[in-house]
């Protein structure tokens, strides 16, 4: 029967050429020198040997160390107001803490460099140091990655049982005691997993060390002067197992914390609805405010930054950044090229993941096929965009692979990001196909129905929503994503995340400025269509309502 | 075929040497569901052990037992959700134990309902007739004769969601019999609604199965339920099947000491030694209405509460004996007093009595005359 061995196996074969195969190839590469010769640890101890490089590792290291307590300590009382306060404006705030996620991570670092930059206007702040570099990385990072904490603190603290707070009131507990004994303990798994991933994406981040890193050394820049600047493969293949290593650590940490939470929670908890308190809410707006402020003054200053006619001497506005960039003709092309990447990894990623997750979800298909399935779906999260690109590079380019031709090509870029954000996605699929009972299928299979007649009629129509938004995510990180790219990308299929790292190296900060904000504004604009045509897909279903 | 039906009859029964047929009434009817030796194994528990018993056609066969005691397994290896490790399955004459779900001739509802979300009533009612591939023409006719069938026809283009319990409780019922099915299985279908909704049903799913003449088979742990709406019980603890019976059968002549438990409520006295019609249990003397044979393991005499007989009616009645009220709690219609017998303080019985029927309000410290009517006397034995 195709569905239950043609198909799975399939997705299995498509997942592993993926991902797991260039992976291993960049490992094989790190352990084999130059003639192909087994090398054991000869390029490692080649790598510790250079000074230069092995500091960028403890580099990496501490900035992100830093980074992450900073993040958390401000993303922990954001989400804790937009869950568990009356904090006024809520939907507003929500919204601006999660502007940094449609930007490529180059946009903040602009807004900085406009700031606190040699001619920034604020640059006495910095009392006397210097943004690039250390202060840089830093800063930029935190904005960066303080949307994603949000979200995973914010979903820990929604997911809280409003009962467990009456027992707390009924045993005589005040607001600090139930505060440390039951909001702490309860939100520690998502506090756990929200620093795995601030950690491992700043650690593997490559656009704003590159912007702002000064000649401060860190692994993702490294791998790609190793790669693109001296053709050093083996090295190059050495820094991707360093930026593999916690990635791995980060993701079995989580990996457990969400184990350890799912039996934390259970089914029927009542949501929290937060009391007024007057104190509690005055002080998280204004910690709310502070850092949406924030958000908002760096972006604008970039947007405002690309806007200007000569930083800092001429101050007129007009868009002159922006004709410039249309104008010619190679950035005009990096911008349809990622219309045409993105919207090719939204569509094909989409169609997979609709696949994958209703395999795994609705348990089609023979049990250990769809285990594997399930298995190989998790890795992506697990593998820094660089690391991958580099896997594709040492296994696509091998001659005696069968799939060498699409070596270059458009459709690879398009693989690779698909592959690099395959695991939300499928995540969602899954969750949003697990929201029907089990017995829906029992009884589809006592109704005469095959598994495909089921899909069709029942899971199809009640994933769609979801399905708007995987196709949302996948568009918007193919559009702001330079890592995984950054080692696929030909001249003829350059893309605009990447035309920004080009123009920062060419000094023209106003235009990367300008080619930043436009890729922002076409992931806006996604965001928008992605909630018109969920709202549309509502209206067409209505039994989509409350149970009376 | 014939064989199988006539080994299957009888019930294997833990602690009884001789087994009695299972199947008194329906043993001369044809078998329509037969199951024989049916074994089912998750690692090392073994959840159904060795299970037999025959269905005739148009009963309805109630399958009762606590949680966990595998009467949801039996009716998933009968719908063909799990697969047997041992023992037969045969409907209609057909071995059907090894056959996937959809080869197979039922139609089920489940505790859930199931019903699809994204489809209105009828569209529920249609889906089965779809995948069979029947022409328009027969599905419209078909989904009009079974909302009618359950009295929803003013509800055909409602979704799930705008339903009440009871009402998708119907339509999970009727799209169960979309497909003219010979079996109707049925998972806890009542035990998602209120207590009136679920009587009211239940008198009308009986109804309906006489009606529709489908032979179904509904797993419960409700008591109540089983015995107002089954044509005969199957009483099932630990995989096995602890008695098969009539409702009066399984409640007035218990096999065992968990089923006449299980059952209702029931007065238990440790039994010291049997001799003909004598009994010595909780150091005192009772007679038996018949000679009791070969004392069962963990013997007990065994009395329903309702069957106790307190006040003048038991002055000088067998096994009469003078008690003090140690508890009297009132129940409604009935007072339920907690006896303690004067020749052993240490044993309590407990008797329902009908309120009406009391001369004067029992206290707490009053002594009374009550009697266990030797008719209404069991010597039981097993494990609990």
């Amino acid at each position: 029967m195709p569905t239950e061995y043609g198909l799975p196996g399939t997705m299995v074969v498509v997942l592993a050429v993926a991902t797991i195969l260039p992976i291993g190839a960049l490992l094989s590469r790190a352990f084999y020198d130059r003639a192909g010769n087994f090398a054991g640890a000869a390029n490692f101890v080649r790598y510790a040997s250079e000074p230069g490089l092995s500091i960028a590792a403890w580099n990496s290291t501490y900035l992100s160390a830093i980074t992450t307590a900073i993040v958390l300590a401000l993303a922990y009382p954001v989400a804790y107001a937009l869950t568990r306060s009356r904090m006024p404006l809520k939907g507003l705030f929500r919204l601006l803490m999660l502007l940094p996620l449609l930007a490529p991570s180059l946009l903040p670092a602009f807004g900085l460099v406009y700031l606190f930059g040699n001619q920034g206007w604020l640059k006495s702040w910095l009392l006397g140091a210097r943004l690039y570099g250390e202060v840089g990385i830093v800063l930029a990072s935190v904005i960066y990655a303080l949307p994603h904490a949000v979200l995973i603190l914010g979903g820990g603290l929604a997911a809280g049982d409003a009962r467990l707070y009456e027992a707390a009131r009924a045993l005589k507990a005040g607001p600090w005691r139930r505060f440390w004994t039951v909001t702490l303990p309860g939100s520690r798994y998502a506090v756990v997993s929200a620093a795995s991933v601030v950690f491992v994406s700043v650690f593997t981040d490559f656009g704003i060390p590159s912007v702002v890193g000064g000649s401060v050394n860190v692994l993702s820049l490294d791998i790609y002067k190793l790669v693109i600047g001296r053709f050093d493969f083996e090295l190059g293949a050495v820094v991707g197992v360093l930026l593999l290593l916690p990635a791995l650590v980060a993701y079995g940490v989580d990996v457990l914390a969400r184990r350890f939470q799912r039996g934390a929670i259970s089914g029927k908890s009542t949501p929290v609805v937060p009391a007024p308190s007057l104190l509690r809410d005055t002080a998280l707006t204004v910690v709310a405010i502070v850092v949406a402020g924030a958000i908002v003054a760096v972006f604008g200053m970039a947007i405002f930054g690309s806007l200007v006619r000569f930083w800092p001497y001429n101050l007129a506005l007009g868009l002159q950044n922006y004709t410039r960039l249309l104008e010619d003709a190679d950035e005009a092309r990096a911008l349809i090229n990622s219309l045409t990447m993105a919207g090719s990894t939204a569509l094909a990623g989409t169609a997979l993941v609709t696949i994958t997750g209703w395999l795994v979800a609705r348990r089609v298909g023979h049990g250990g096929l769809t285990q594997a399935l399930q298995a190989l779906a998790m890795v992506p999260v697990a593998v820094p965009g660089l690391v991958l690109g580099l896997g594709y590079v040492f296994f696509f380019n091998e001659p005696a692979n069968p799939l060498h031709g699409l070596q270059g090509t458009m459709a690879l870029m398009v693989i690779c990001s698909m592959a690099h954000f395959f695991t939300v996605p499928h995540l969602m699929a899954v969750g949003g196909l697990l929201q029907l009972d089990r017995e829906i299928d029992l009884a589809a299979k006592a109704l005469r129905a095959g598994p495909v007649a089921t899909g069709r009629k029942i899971h199809l129509p009640v994933l769609l929503p979801t399905l708007i938004d995987i196709a949302g995510y996948f568009f918007v990180n193919a559009m702001t994503t330079v890592s995984a790219l950054i080692f696929l990308f030909t001249a003829h299929t350059r893309v605009a995340a990447i035309a920004v790292v080009n123009l920062v190296e060419g000094s023209r900060i106003g235009q990367a400025a300008a080619f930043a904000t436009v890729i922002m504004l076409v992931s806006i604009a996604a965001a928008l269509i992605q909630t018109a045509l969920r709202t549309f897909v509502h209206r067409t279903q209505p039994w989509r309502g409350r149970t009376p | 075929m014939r064989d199988t039906a006539q080994d299957g009859v009888a019930a294997k029964r833990p602690g009884s040497a001789a087994a009695t047929p299972g199947l008194t009434e329906g043993a001369s009817a044809p078998s329509y569901l037969s199951v024989a030796g049916l074994t089912k194994r998750f690692g090392a528990a073994t959840v159904v052990a060795d299970v037999a018993f025959e269905v005739a056609a148009s009963e309805f066969l109630c399958v009762l037992g606590p949680s966990g005691c595998g009467k949801t397994t039996l009716l998933r290896l009968i719908a063909g959700f799990e697969r047997a490790d041992g023992g037969s399955i045969r409907q209609a004459g057909i071995d059907i134990t090894h056959l996937p779900p959809e080869a197979r001739d039922y139609g089920i509802v489940f505790q859930s309902y199931a019903l699809f979300p994204n489809r209105t009533v009828g569209g529920n009612l249609a889906f089965g007739l779809e995948a069979v591939g029947a022409p328009r023409a027969t599905r419209e006719a078909k989904v009009a004769e079974l909302l009618t069938l359950v009295g929803l026809q003013a509800h055909a283009h409602k979704y799930p969601n705008q339903l009440s319990g009871g009402q998708q409780q119907r339509v999970a019922l009727a799209r169960a019999l979309a497909l003219s099915p010979g079996l109707l299985l049925l998972d806890e279908p009542l035990s998602a609604l209120d207590a009136n909704v679920r009587a009211h049903l239940r008198d009308e799913l009986r109804a309906l199965q006489k009606r529709v003449g489908v032979t179904a088979m509904m797993v419960t742990h409700d008591q109540v339920e089983a015995l107002s709406i089954a044509d005969r019980i199957i009483v099932m603890n630990g995989g096995r099947i602890e008695q098969i019976g009539t409702p009066s059968e399984v409640y007035e002549r218990p096999d065992t000491l968990f089923v006449a438990k299980f059952l209702a409520d029931m007065n238990t006295l440790p039994i010291a030694r049997a001799d003909g019609t004598v009994v010595e249990a909780a150091g005192l003397t009772w007679v038996l209405e018949r000679p009791q044979g070969q004392l069962p393991a963990n013997p007990q005499l065994c009395i329903r509460p309702a069957a106790v007989l307190v006040g003048e009616a038991a002055r000088g009645a067998p096994n009469g004996f003078a008690a003090r009220v140690a508890h009297v709690d009132f129940l409604g219609d009935l007072v339920r007093l907690t006896l303690q017998p004067d020749a052993n303080a240490r044993t309590t019985l407990v008797a329902d009595v009908l309120r009406a029927s009391l001369s004067i309000r029992p206290r707490t410290g009053d002594m009374v005359h009550a009697c266990l009517p030797p008719r209404h006397v069991l010597v039981l034995g097993g494990d609990v």
